[in-house]
């Protein structure tokens, strides 16, 4: 059979790829995004069509020299294989580690080529055992054809997802064997006419459309079923043991077998708006301004797990409205504009002190002898003030009336309050401190004279006028317009760079000119200068450069074209993923200078941000949220049982959690410690529900743990409670939230019409909720997660649903000892989480695809299992220390590339 | 122009804040009204009002369903407190929304109550990537008459949605926390805080008329740039990017519209109420504090459509002021145990109290040539029946209101199963002059409430 695909390696990049036979000859760009150069896809020699060749093609004109590669694509027989795998339920009897038999990932297994496959686990893997095929997928590689005056000159051709079975020579299992069984089997409930769960077999007439998109997540469910031994239901026909179990490892290999040279997918990234905790901190550090959305905005939608997730991070009406207010109260606060009127104090008559006593009348004071009228002023910063003192007087002698002015008992200024009866302001101007300051005005010559006259003073309202406190205003704006010109030239100065920070990257001259405008059309409203950039600072504010992170693509919408982030686009996913906010000006500088990319310098930044305190923000919002803490916020435990539960203390049990993240994060400690720490951190209140002797105030502070009792976070009481009903424990959801949170593992929610499990409760209410779940896993349609569930629960049952450590429930003494499916057998909590200590490998997966998850922002795909692995190998080369995990991510190619939208085919 | 109410030296703040049994006093609404040209045509006549209040976890409905049918048929231990109002309202049995059944997406029937309760459509399961359910009753309604006031509708509720965690078996939590769907992409966030809801019905205080034309002013110059802003970057975005810049572009559009709507009525004030601090403590001052909200903006003619959600769908709240302390998820899944039902039916009549309550204060505040409640069509309803087998079907549903004089109320009415739930507001459309043929799953109007 002829060999049908080329491998060729790009003579200006050396970039591999593959190419359908038929496009020999043609002239195509090298489909590496950065790349993009022509060449020639040479002919194999026809002597030996898969052996490595060399082929010259000084003709062509466009190229030299192009390495080609014909590799014999074999597949080992899938009969080799088959004999390695027991029947689904033998299997998972046979092998050792908890649990990992019964759940399907979300993202699939990768092949790795060339000795890169990843460390052995502790449990054989149902897919390993067929790793020893090899070449199974061939291609999604794109290659653009240049035109070359050929046959089709001007569309460009896309080579597009080839499947080495269509030509090669082995059994072709899809047509042969698969599609008789899924007639048999399936077909009858799943077709086009009623296609049962939404699967209409149908659908699949070949092995390509089972391996699109869409087809993909299919059959990987359908595999989940067939595994777990869910399909065919129990009452229909069973296919035999063995053919089932060939068509479960042959799918397996199909779906998961991926080989990551080929795939090299990086994803897109769905446009992200700032949630409310990006935008809080992101204003911080844009106008150091701290603004608290959390009771204004609505909250941010959750999806896989996260409030960071592009698609579906919405935006209402009602949230721009909120965006307006925001931007409003913000720039009020980070751009003050304050007028004449807002610096003034007025004291009217009644509000000033007088000695003697005086009484006000028509608006003023009258001081018929020697007398003061004093205010205590609170002057709120150093600098000049305008004291403006309102009086008049009725003239008698020589002289004027005096009004003496006093500061602080110091006199400044002597006025002669001339004219008869003439009210006038006296005004004096003077530096005073911040402070409170006594300003007074005495009546200094009065003059009696019986009969003849009377020289008296009247004072009226004090009028104080402090200094502009403008430093934060002069911070803001560093360049001000001359009288009545020059208004655009300061706005661009001041808003250029400022939109560059706000949009977090370049910006054109006509994008900052937009805003520049609407600064000039205060200021021709006779609106200050201050008041237009403050306006124009609130656009910016509720722009989408500003709300959303964007990456903009020239060909958005093609899947084929990818690229590398820009430098800027990089920092910001760097400071978005470790500080939940905008990048600082060290990594603005970098991206600048083209700087950041670089390996060394990328992994200083990330250990910068990691060390900085702003990555508190990865604590509080990827930790909390991975380990659903704010679940707890939803529950109440019963008052009935657990009186002493309140809001404080469900708050440290959250703070317990975070601070051990924490620790491990700041102190670069393993990953692993978080199953099994020997320490933790309580303060007075959460000792005292612990139990815990000798821990006092309200600070958190170290404690060693009871070795025989507690280790790690699954016996925190953070977990402990929100894994728990508000009036007992429930094992179930326990045993749930570990597989789900710490093994990865997913369970299938339960099939319909499932007996529940408190029917039982009715027919035997004195047996213990083990016994009752004994009866609950007896179906084999649940045992197979149950079996799993039910007993890593079980394990921690010394806790209550607060926590507590408790031997006894009830009547029943606790029997914290179980036995997974493995074999492995514990005596209690802590044996247990050795246990899981031991499959290291599938939690660091699991933290792994949270951790990507969070830092990309959107769903993993089957083709990131090329990432994950990658950021495996690296953590247990590394001792499975916290920075390698985010080294990892940092240089995963989903996270330093992006492509156009749509699906790759 | 728009309704507004000057301040009434008639009843204190707190009255009317509290309720207490207070009369509602409103010297100026009539008058008010008969400016408002607004309402279907004729100048005499009040507007018709819709709102559509959500509870999760479906009802204890042999506790709730009526047993007799008809006219003078004898309330349920449930629905007992609406008794007062029997002749304004109809009790409705027999609806269904057949899109929240699994049709092969598995699990997660609670998601899918809540987002099929007003939409009839099957939502798309996903935890992200695409969530697509279908528009709801009230956006589609705002869509053609929400212009006539100054909010086209108001969606509240009594919970903050989740924020950890998966809600429901793989959907994504947006399908469980709202029950308001703008486009089929796009949810419509409640707002939980009885004080951010009077903001948007009234703004802030304190700002004088002169600030507020200012501040509309240099909105509108800001929405204007900002707009730009979202269709040039459109170019350079994929499609499902593109998505998100037109959400962006359609909530710009609907604020400046709304500008326009309050310049219209520069003669806005604040209405006589206490305006609230934030979210009280209490579960049922809060409930009543909306419903209080509610009323005020059908009073004011703010808007004419809202939404509430009672709770979330699958909440897990307890209500220890009735005796509850476990969780109301939890407790749905019965299994039969009496203990749990007794529970759950204290919950029920929790909710149909408080909608009482509501129904009261409709009732006797007068509008037009009546009341409030006469010039209203509120539903009160559950997406799904029996919550311990995710029944949808058999949804405890009552249409409270005279819908103007358009509907015939005072019975039980017992439909044939599986009436879809939206051939309920496609009747209501008609009355409220919005143009449908048809609307989700709907078969047809449903005649049996026509007078």
């Amino acid at each position: 059979m002829v060999q049908a695909h080329l491998k060729v390696r790009c003579p200006h990049c050396r970039f591999r790829f593959k190419v359908e036979q038929k496009y020999a000859g043609r002239v195509a760009r090298c489909p590496k995004a950065e790349c993009g150069g022509k060449l020639r896809i040479p002919h194999p020699k026809p002597a030996e069509p898969s052996t490595v060749s060399q082929t010259d093609n000084p003709a062509d004109g466009v190229d030299r020299r192009l390495a080609v590669e014909s590799r014999p694509v074999t597949k080992t027989s899938s009969t080799s294989t088959r004999k390695a795998v027991k029947p689904p339920a033998e299997t998972k009897q046979a092998t050792s580690s908890p649990g990992r038999h019964s759940a399907r990932r979300s993202t699939p297994k990768v092949k790795h080529r060339r000795n890169q496959a990843p460390k052995a686990k502790s449990g054989i893997r149902l897919w390993q055992i067929v790793t020893g095929t090899v070449g199974l997928l061939l291609a999604i590689i794109a290659i653009v054809f240049a035109p070359n005056g050929d046959a089709n000159p001007s569309n460009e051709v896309i080579a597009g997802v080839k499947n080495q079975d269509e030509v090669s020579a082995g059994p072709d299992i899809f047509q042969e064997k698969l599609k008789p069984f899924v007639t048999q089997y399936c077909a009858d409930c799943h077709n086009a006419d009623d296609p049962e769960a939404g699967i209409d077999f149908a659908a699949f007439p070949t092995e390509a459309s089972m391996l699109t998109g869409h087809g993909r997540k299919t059959w990987e469910k359908i595999l989940g079923m067939l595994e777990i031994g869910a399909m065919p239901p129990a009452d229909m026909e069973q296919p035999p043991a063995e053919l089932r179990n060939e068509l479960t490892v042959w799918l397996e290999d199909r779906l998961f077998n991926l080989d990551c040279e080929i795939i090299n997918d990086p994803g897109r990234v769905t446009v992200r708006r700032l949630n409310r905790v990006e935008y809080r901190n992101t204003i911080r550090d844009l106008l150091a301004v701290d603004f608290d959305p959390r009771n204004d905005f609505p909250s941010d939608d959750v999806g896989y797990g996260f409030d960071n997730i592009g698609d579906v991070l919405s935006l209402s009406p009602l949230l721009m409205e909120k965006y307006l207010d925001a931007a409003e109260t913000i720039t009020a606060e980070a751009i003050p504009v304050v007028t004449a009127r807002d610096l003034r104090t007025t004291l009217e008559t009644r509000q000033l002190k007088s000695k003697p006593q005086l009484d006000s009348r028509g608006g003023f004071l009258g001081l018929s002898s020697r007398a003061d009228v004093w205010t205590d002023y609170r002057a709120p910063l150093d600098g000049e003030y305008e004291i403006n003192v309102r009086a008049k007087a009725q003239q008698f002698g020589s002289e004027p009336a005096k009004m003496e002015l006093r500061i602080d008992g110091k006199v400044v200024r002597t006025f002669d309050v001339t004219g008869e009866m003439r009210q006038d302001d006296y005004v004096h101007k003077m530096k005073l401190e911040t402070g409170q300051r006594r300003i007074q005005v005495s009546f200094i010559n009065d003059e009696y004279v019986a009969k003849k006259g009377d020289r008296n003073l009247y004072v009226g309202r004090f009028e104080i006028t402090r200094p502009a406190n403008r430093s934060k205003l002069d911070q803001f704006i560093r360049n001000w317009p001359e009288q009545g010109s020059g208004v655009r030239e300061s706005a661009t100065v001041v808003l250029a760079p400022f939109i560059k920070r706000a949009f977090r990257g370049p910006v054109s001259d006509a994008d900052v000119s937009r805003f520049v405008d609407i600064v000039e059309m205060a200021t021709d409203d006779g609106e200050l200068f201050e008041q237009g950039i403050q306006y124009a600072v609130q656009a910016v504010l509720v722009s989408p450069g500003f709300l959303f992170r964007v990456e903009t693509d020239a060909r958005p919408d093609d899947p084929m074209v990818e690229r590398p982030v820009t430098d800027y686009e990089l920092a910001s996913r760097l400071s978005y993923f470790l500080w939940s906010s905008m990048p600082d000006d060290e990594l603005f500088q970098l991206a600048e200078r083209g700087e950041l990319r670089k390996p060394d310098i990328l992994k200083q930044q990330v250990t910068r941000l990691l060390g900085d305190p702003k990555s508190k923000a990865l604590v509080d919002n990827f930790a909390g949220q991975w380990l659903n803490l704010a679940m707890l916020d939803e529950l109440t435990p019963d008052p009935n049982v657990f009186p002493d539960f309140d809001v404080a203390l469900r708050n440290d049990m959250k703070q317990e959690s975070l601070l051990l993240f924490e620790t491990i994060m700041r102190e670069d400690r393993s990953l692993l410690e978080f199953l099994d720490a020997d320490f933790t951190f309580m303060n007075n209140r959460l000792a005292k529900h612990y139990g815990q002797e000798g821990v006092k105030g309200d600070q958190f502070q170290k404690v060693s743990l009871d070795a025989g009792r507690r280790a790690g976070i699954l016996t925190h009481a953070s977990i402990l409670t929100l894994t728990s009903n508000p009036e007992r424990t429930s094992p179930v959801k326990r045993g749930k939230w570990i597989m789900e949170n710490i093994l990865g593992e997913s369970p299938p929610p339960p099939p319909p019409g499932v007996p529940e499990l408190e029917e039982t409760t009715k027919n035997n209410p004195d047996a213990t909720l083990r016994e009752q779940l004994k009866l609950h896993r007896a179906d084999p349609g649940c045992a197979s997660c149950h079996r799993t569930m039910d007993v890593l629960g079980f394990g921690f049952e010394n806790f209550d649903a607060t926590g507590r450590w408790r031997d006894r429930d009830g009547n029943h003494a606790i029997d914290p000892s179980g036995e997974l499916p493995s074999g492995d057998s514990f005596a209690g909590p802590t044996e247990l989480v050795q246990l899981l200590k031991n499959r290291r490998a599938d939690f660091a997966r699991c933290l792994s695809e949270k951790m990507l998850t969070y830092a990309l922002g959107r769903g993993l795909e089957y083709y990131d299992r090329c990432a994950t692995d990658a950021i495996l190998n690296q953590l247990d080369a590394n001792n499975y220390r916290f920075s390698e995990l985010v080294f990892g991510i940092v240089a995963s190619k989903p996270f330093q590339k992006r492509r156009g939208d749509g699906e790759r085919e | 122009m728009t309704a507004y109410i000057r301040r009434s030296n008639q009843l204190s703040r707190r009255t009317v804040l509290r309720g207490a049994g207070a009369v509602m006093s409103l010297p100026l609404l009539e008058s008010m009204l008969s400016n408002n040209g607004l309402a279907a045509g004729s100048s005499s006549e009040a507007p018709l009002r819709t709102a559509y209040v959500f509870f999760p976890n479906g009802a204890i409905m042999p506790e709730w369903t009526p047993k007799t049918d008809g006219e003078n048929f004898e309330f349920s231990k449930t629905l007992k407190p609406l008794e007062p109002f029997r002749n304004s309202l109809n009790v409705i049995s027999g609806l269904a929304q057949d899109n929240g059944r699994a049709k092969g997406d598995g699990a997660g029937d609670h998601a899918r109550s809540a987002s099929t309760f007003l939409t009839g459509a099957h939502p798309v399961k996903t935890a992200g990537a695409d969530i697509k359910v279908g528009v709801s009753a009230d956006q589609f309604a705002a869509q053609q008459v929400g212009k006539e006031t100054r909010l086209p509708s108001l969606e509240v509720g009594l919970e903050p949605g989740r924020t950890a965690g998966s809600c429901d078996s793989g959907y994504s939590c947006a399908y469980s926390s709202t029950i308001s769907w703008k486009t089929e992409h796009t949810p419509v966030p409640k707002e939980i805080n009885p004080k951010l809801v009077f903001e948007r019905l009234f703004g802030r205080e304190e700002t004088s008329p002169e600030e507020r034309a200012k501040r509309a002013k240099y909105r509108r110059s800001i929405l204007d740039v900002v707009a730009g802003d979202a269709q040039r970057l459109s170019k350079s975005l994929g499609k499902t990017d593109r998505q998100k810049m037109d959400e962006y572009f359609t909530s710009v559009r609907e604020i400046e519209e709304r500008i326009g709507q309050a310049e219209l009525s520069a003669k806005l004030e604040t209405p006589d109420f206490d305006i609230p601090d934030g979210i009280p403590r209490d579960l049922a001052e809060h409930s009543r504090l909306m419903y209080d909200l509610m009323l005020l903006a059908f009073r004011t003619d703010s808007t004419r459509i809202a939404t509430f959600m009672l709770a979330d769908e699958g909440s897990n709240r307890s209500y220890p002021m009735v005796g509850v302390n476990s969780g109301h998820h939890s407790l749905s899944h019965h299994r039969d145990d009496p203990k749990m039902i007794a529970d759950l039916q204290k919950i029920d009549s929790f909710h149909v109290d408080q909608f009482a309550y509501f129904l009261k204060r409709l009732s006797e505040t007068k509008d037009g040539d009546g009341s409030l409640l006469d010039h209203s069509m509120i539903v009160l309803g559950s997406g799904l029946g029996d919550g311990n087998r995710h029944r949808h079907d058999e949804l405890p549903i009552v249409l409270a209101g005279g819908g103007s004089g358009t509907v015939k109320n005072g019975r039980h009415i017992r439909l044939k199963d599986e009436t879809p739930l939206n051939n309920l507001f496609l009747s209501m459309f008609q009355r409220m002059g919005v143009q449908a043929d048809s609307f989700g799953d709907s078969k047809g109007p449903l005649k049996e409430i026509d007078v």
